[in-house]
């Protein structure tokens, strides 16, 4: 599916109410992005026009449930 | 002696010469790094009895201000003045070469968990300008078990550091702190006055190659033994167009792997060996499954200078610089130690500033290799 890693994580932070344009969000963004990375995605590989095997978006969702950010829908 | 009304800086031959040197300074912490043949035991005797709050470890070489030491006998000392500082807090815990990685992580994380309580940070809100956290962590040890721990104390807890170096024979590598000394790691936990903020980031030279590196059998985090189903060794000397005779510290120097956090900084894991057959050893926890970028090393200067030139100068007041042992090395050996050190003396005069060579680096919590990671400290 393209960019389906990119946009689920945008709209990721998005629901956390972090955005590029404070400090704070921007730090707070770099902090989740290096975790996905840790835990094995290597997200220069996903941006918004690559085709994205599925099993690698589920593998990004249960990352991020793993982070147990409370805001997070 | 580099100094502000909030920092100062310098390099010391003798311990006993350190505390009538800062003791104006009202210090609130000092940091030291300091060469491998130096009196440590004395050092860390001395700062103890200043009953101020501190953190060092030992180095191959150095950064004090304008200037590189690679002698081994040197210690170079930071001040942070308790007038930019708001909190402080020092833990150590045990790091020794027989304490396993689950102990590691169990002791590092209550330890933490402990402080960021005492200290009242909002473990899943800090401060994004002004809490911060340093480590100095046991360098004959895996960082990612300490690192691994502090994740998932605070994810916004913000860290910076690295792993205490020595010399090349891998023997010793001591840290000390206020809370003891030894095969530790110490982290300091901080939260700058309102009128101060913090900057954490970090530099690598590498340009991307083609080709990628799938992580698809391990032996245990730091040793591979298939990169796309193949032998290890052979694969990476396939990609990178060597034959498995060629593969030497040299070469896996320059060609070295590493994962992108997609907002186009790079986190480095590199080899430090193979296994003397087809399965290749790392300075970094890998999972398998990964998919590695395959990057070659470059000269130094563009790339430190297109970071440095983001912070804002007239507003910093102190640089503090985690450097790998092997940027270290590269400079010394393509001849950049002056022009590095020349660079940041240009971009920063006069600001006080300090580093060490480390055997890893942290940035944000994530162990990486052949990179400077670094803590500006600045006045709004």
């Amino acid at each position: 599916m393209k960019g389906a890693v990119y946009k689920y994580l945008n709209d990721y932070f998005l629901r956390l109410g972090l955005s590029e344009n404070s400090l704070s969000g921007k730090t707070k963004i770099r902090s989740i992005r290096i975790q996905v990375s840790l835990k094995g995605i290597n997200l220069s590989e996903h941006g918004p026009d690559s085709i994205d095997d599925l099993a690698e978006l589920e593998k990004l969702k249960i990352i991020l449930k793993s982070l147990n950010l409370p805001a997070a829908a | 002696m580099y100094k502000n009304q909030y920092i100062s800086s310098q390099l010391f031959h003798n311990s006993s010469e350190i505390p009538s040197t800062i003791q104006d300074k009202n210090p609130g912490l000092i940091l030291c790094f300091y060469g491998a043949d130096f009196d440590y035991t004395t050092l860390f005797h001395t700062l103890k009895k200043t009953g101020i709050p501190f953190l060092g470890c030992m180095d191959i070489a150095r950064l004090s201000n304008s200037e590189y030491h690679f002698e081994t006998n040197s210690v170079a000392v930071m001040t942070i003045s308790k007038e930019i500082l708001e909190k402080v807090g020092i833990i150590a815990y045990d790091m020794r070469k027989t304490t396993s990685n689950h102990s590691m992580y169990q002791s590092s994380k209550d330890e933490y968990q402990r402080i960021l309580k005492k200290l009242g940070f909002d473990l899943s809100s800090p401060d994004m300008e002004r809490d911060f956290s340093i480590n100095l962590l046991f360098g004959l040890q895996s960082a990612n078990s300490v690192l691994s721990a502090q994740n998932e104390v605070s994810l916004f807890q913000q860290t910076v550091g690295g792993s205490s170096g020595g010399k090349l024979d891998f023997v010793s590598s001591s840290v000390i702190s206020s809370k003891g000394m030894g095969s530790i790691g110490a982290t300091a936990v901080i939260r700058l006055k309102p009128e101060y903020y913090f900057l954490i980031d970090r530099a690598s030279s590498f340009d991307p190659m083609e080709g990628k590196l799938a992580v698809t059998k391990l032996a245990s985090p730091r040793y591979i033994l298939e990169l796309n189903n193949r032998p290890a060794a052979e694969e990476y000397a396939r990609v990178i167009g060597k034959s498995t005779s060629d593969l030497g510290a040299a070469v896996y120097a320059m060609y070295t792997l590493g994962i992108e956090p997609g907002d186009g900084e790079k986190l480095i894991t590199s080899i430090m060996k193979d296994d003397g057959n087809t399965g290749l050893l790392t300075y970094n926890d890998l999972l398998e499954g990964t998919h590695l970028n395959i990057y070659k090393a470059k000269l130094q200067y563009q790339d430190r200078l297109a970071k440095l030139q983001t912070i804002d100068k007239e507003k910093l007041i102190g640089y503090i610089s985690f450097d790998c042992v092997l940027c270290y090395l590269a400079r010394d050996a393509n001849k950049e130690i002056e022009t590095i050190a020349a660079l940041y003396e240009t971009t920063f005069p006069g600001t006080p500033k300090i580093g060490f060579g480390t055997f890893s680096e942290n940035f944000c919590g994530a162990n990486v290799n052949q990179t400077e990671t670094y803590l500006a400290i600045l006045k709004r």
